[in-house]
């Protein structure tokens, strides 16, 4: 396995670097400028100026490009331009908060998409069946931006039993801290927990279609061992490889929920970021989520192999 | 597992182990209606006796083998009749009842190795399974049981492959591995539904072996299903004969084989190609095709193709009597004899002229696949291969699976380059064609296809299908390719009002005659036909193989007919080529091959060839490969 992810590390590397350049040149062509921006509506040529030389805009773009990959390798990402503080500070203050939103959407995208797919393969109950079939076809049609103020209506208008947005710490009030994660991470993971449910329920089907599951009911095996240790090992590798993948969603889908329930997390400071042409914040925000993101493939590719034994770290 | 009572006084038969009364299995079709798939089926099983269950597709076989312990699939459910298990009716038992059955009483073998296993746990984990669905609690003992049924079936080391998965083993071994699972349990019953059709010649020799020996050590009843009547010849004492459904005919396998009484087993039997008949010889089958079940009436299912049918066939379902000897025969005209059938014709030749000049000629032939990944090492397909063939010549090309055969069909045709060796048409050198000439060469060379279900497209039209070489090479205009086409299906003896119809709409050998129409549309002068009677059945392969040749004689054509079968090969080829590990390790004339072979190799595949005769066990073969 080691081999495997040495072998792997040139091309995620040169991922990174891809990556980079086109986050560097993207923001680049995106109109407005950082010194604008600072120096206010009312500001002349020279102050302008004057900020433009110390924020090191004036150099050369490749100049700049090379500074900012300087400054990735040796871990001092610097000041922010705008917002305030250290590039390292905010991110760091933001990726607990975004991180704490993620995983718990990722647990309810686990845990709600494998009731989803194991129940709508198997469930008897044809109401059972059609319900699910509705819960994730809504899912999927309505965006967060829909179903977050429409959670928010219901638990914390309506019925009150919820805060509308916000965040406390783990740290001192965990069943508070509970209470105001709960409807940002279910409004996160809907779509993709209705994704893998879907997917899982297809890969049960066609497992439970599969000549080996006729050899195992020949033999005697009991029905409940069927379905959990011979048909689901055989249906989750396409499933890990599609929860990868969401994982970039949630990571997207992060920003937009961030927004809508108040969530101080990296999906603020990007958009703060964006709106006010902070190019460090941004530029180092961005490469994080696709250094996470290829981290995420990695591993999935890992579980994959781990899952099917005729897949090999090759 | 629980003590079964088993008293039986000298002198008295032994209770029947398993009686089937009246069994009828029903389908659901998508439109509502019910499709009998098995009517009035009734047989008995006593301990340690091998039935052979034999018939065609679609004659209820593998549907009655899965009804008795209620495996049916989809909307299939037992509609009528009993099965009685030492008494226990399964047709009427409960799921957890007749789950105590499956694996412990009655143990299964399926036909596809190679899809029959899981193949994310490990061959000890299938193992488990079965002995822990069996009551074993321990799970050490449990492994030692693995191991020990392991080695039971063959497998070397068993101690150490036990953790291996199924991917690392092969078809062969995979089927010894689903064996052990079916003895798991210890069952007094053990149904095989084709336990040797996916495996080669030799394999399905040792398979056989095995299950002869399971049965005559642990005293377990066989109940083989197959289509094979070598099969059955070599390996059960009994036989059982089905068609559309029912039991036409039931009795000792010898007194079947050579003094049938239905007129369905006398043709089956005529129809199976025999290895002694020397080249040239037609092969013989029945007319027509096997009977749709949706349409069958009430009549006997196979009057439409019988010889022997009376007005009174078709107005009843004729029953199952006892005429001699044990043996029972559903047919009326057949119960008023005393004399054994009519003998079938005497085979006929085939007339067709001698071979003309060579047309193919292949020097040296080489085709290597390259493994994925950087240090993986490539796979000789094709290691040398030389042969000619002339014009109006079939040459019959033999091997098991991975021998090589279809790579060189496929390097012959042009649809994979070869990495060396020489390629040459009528003298012309086509090895390295450029653009045009691959057109021209692949018009010249064609090919028909081992699957006629698969290698049509079922969403066009048959006469699109047909005219599809016609377009791709630019003959004729609408109107002229509408003529041909009609012509190309006459002359694969189809209606030509079929060309509006979709594949699905047709039986197999008709599937595989719209296969060799599209075949001949660019009136090429080579057809190579790689397996194309091998998915049929064996009444209708003959009318595939005979349409062939009667195509090559009146057309000129020079015909590779690659197949596994040898007795096939033998009658409708001039000239055989064995090949093994991508090499031709023998060639000659088809007779002297078949009578004089020289090579190891070749005895080995003619050894392991099952003849439809009789044997007594002192003359089975013994296993002959390693």
């Amino acid at each position: 396995m080691r081999g495997y992810l040495l072998r792997r590390l040139p091309s995620a590397l040169l991922v990174l670097l891809g990556a980079s350049f086109l986050i560097f040149t993207i923001l680049r062509l995106v109109p407005g400028d950082p010194a604008t921006s600072l120096a206010g509506p009312d500001a002349d040529a020279a102050t302008v100026a004057a900020i433009r030389e110390r924020l090191g805009l004036d150099a050369p773009l490749l100049t700049q490009y090379t500074h900012w990959i300087g400054s990735l390798v040796t871990g001092d990402l610097g000041p922010s331009y705008a917002i305030g503080g250290q590039v390292s500070d905010l991110i760091g203050d933001g990726l607990g908060a975004t991180a704490e939103l993620t995983v718990a959407a990722l647990l309810f995208v686990i845990v709600l998409g494998t009731a989803f797919g194991i129940l709508g393969a198997t469930s008897r109950s044809g109401w059972i069946r059609s319900a699910i079939r509705v819960t994730t076809t809504a899912a999927l049609a309505v965006p967060p931006f829909v179903s977050g103020v429409l959670l928010v209506l219901l638990f914390a208008v309506v019925l009150g039993v919820l805060p509308p947005g916000g965040r406390v710490s783990f740290l001192g009030a965990p069943d508070l801290a509970a209470q105001y994660l709960l409807l940002p991470a279910l409004c996160l993971a809907l779509p993709s927990a209705a994704v893998l449910g879907r997917y899982l329920k297809d890969g049960i089907e066609r497992a439970l279609a599969e000549d080996y599951i006729r050899t195992a009911t020949a033999a005697g095996v009991a029905p409940r061992r069927l379905l959990w240790r011979h048909a689901l090992p055989n249906a989750l590798p396409p499933v890990v490889t599609l929860l990868g993948m969401q994982t970039g969603h949630l990571l997207g889908g992060a920003v937009l929920v961030e927004a809508i329930f108040a969530w101080p997390g990296l999906g603020q400071l990007a958009e703060q970021g964006l709106s006010r042409r902070d190019y460090p914040v941004v530029q180092d925000l961005l490469l994080l989520l696709v250094a996470v993101f290829v981290v995420v493939q990695l591993l999935t590719d890992l579980v994959y192999a781990w899952l099917d034994p005729r897949i090999r770290w090759e | 597992m629980t003590a079964r009572p088993q008293v039986v006084t000298p002198g008295e038969a032994a209770p029947e182990l398993l009686e089937v009364r009246n069994l009828g299995v029903e389908f659901t079709a998508p439109d509502g209606s019910a499709l009998r798939a098995v009517r009035g089926v009734s047989f008995t099983l006593r301990r340690g006796e091998t039935l052979a269950v034999v018939g065609e597709s679609g004659s209820g076989k593998s549907t009655t083998a899965l009804a008795l312990t209620r495996m049916l699939p989809g909307t299939g459910r037992v509609s009528t009749g009993s099965v009685l298990l030492d008494g226990q009716d399964l047709a009427a038992a409960g799921a957890e009842e007749l789950r105590a059955v499956r694996g412990a009483r009655i143990g299964m073998i399926f036909q596809d190795p190679m899809t029959a296993l899981n193949p994310v746990l490990t061959v000890g984990r299938h193992l488990d399974e079965v002995l822990r669905a069996h009551g074993r609690q321990d799970k050490a003992a449990r492994r030692a049981r693995a191991v020990e049924l392991l080695e039971r079936v063959g497998i070397p080391e068993p101690h150490r492959r036990i953790d291996d998965h199924p991917h690392q083993f092969s078809g062969g071994q995979r089927q010894r591995i689903l064996i052990a699972m079916a003895l798991a349990g210890e069952p007094d019953i053990l149904l095989a539904d084709e336990p040797t059709t996916a495996l080669d010649a030799t394999v399905q020799e040792q398979i056989l072996t095995l299950l002869a020996d399971l049965n005559r050590e642990t005293g377990t009843a066989l109940v083989l299903i197959t289509h094979n009547m070598g099969v059955v010849a070599r390996s059960c004492e009994r036989v059982l004969v089905m068609y559309g459904g029912t039991v036409v005919e039931d009795g000792p396998t010898a007194e079947v084989l050579t003094r049938p009484r239905h007129p369905y087993t006398a043709g089956l039997l005529a129809a199976v190609p025999r290895l002694s008949a020397p080249s040239g010889t037609r092969l013989t089958g029945i007319p027509g095709s096997p009977p749709d079940l949706t349409l069958l009436g009430d009549g006997c299912a196979f009057a439409e193709r019988c010889t022997l049918v009376e007005d009174r066939c078709r107005t009843g379902v004729p029953p199952l009597v006892e005429l001699t000897d044990g043996v029972r025969a559903a047919c009326l005209p057949a119960a008023g004899r005393t004399e054994p059938l009519p003998a079938p014709a005497p085979p006929t030749r085939i007339d067709r002229p001698a071979p003309g000049a060579p047309v193919l000629e292949a020097d040296g032939l080489r085709k290597t696949y390259k493994r994925r990944g950087v240090r993986g090492r490539g796979f000789t397909a094709l290691d040398g291969v030389s042969l000619t063939l002339a014009e109006g010549e079939t040459l019959g090309i033999v091997g098991e699976s991975g021998s090589g055969k279809s790579t060189l069909a496929r390097v012959l045709a042009h649809a994979h380059p070869s990495d060396g060796g020489t390629v040459r048409l009528r003298g012309q050198d086509i090895t390295r064609p450029s653009r045009r000439e691959l057109h021209a060469v692949r018009r010249q060379i064609q090919m028909v296809f081992q699957d006629p279900y698969a290698s049509l497209n079922p969403r066009m039209t048959v006469g699109q299908i047909v005219a599809e070489p016609l377009i791709a090479f630019g003959l004729g205009d609408r109107r002229e390719r509408e003529a041909r086409v009609a012509e190309l299906l006459t002359l694969a003896g189809l209606d030509p009002a079929v060309a509006d119809r979709h594949p699905r709409s047709f039986s197999g050998g008709q599937r595989q005659r719209i296969g060799i129409a599209r075949a001949l549309a660019p009136e090429p002068s080579v057809l190579i036909c790689d397996e194309p009677v091998s998915a049929l059945d064996v009444s209708v392969q003959a009318q595939i193989v005979g349409l062939l040749t009667d195509l090559q004689r009146d057309l000129g054509l020079a015909l590779v007919f690659i197949a596994h079968d040898l007795a096939v090969v033998r009658q409708v080829s001039h000239r055989i080529a064995v090949m093994h590990q991508g090499r031709i390790v023998e060639s000659g004339s088809a007779d002297d091959i078949c009578e004089n072979p020289q090579d190891p190799y070749t005895r080995a595949l003619l050894a392991a060839a099952p003849e439809p005769v009789p044997v007594k066990p002192a003359l089975r073969k013994t296993e002959v490969l390693a």
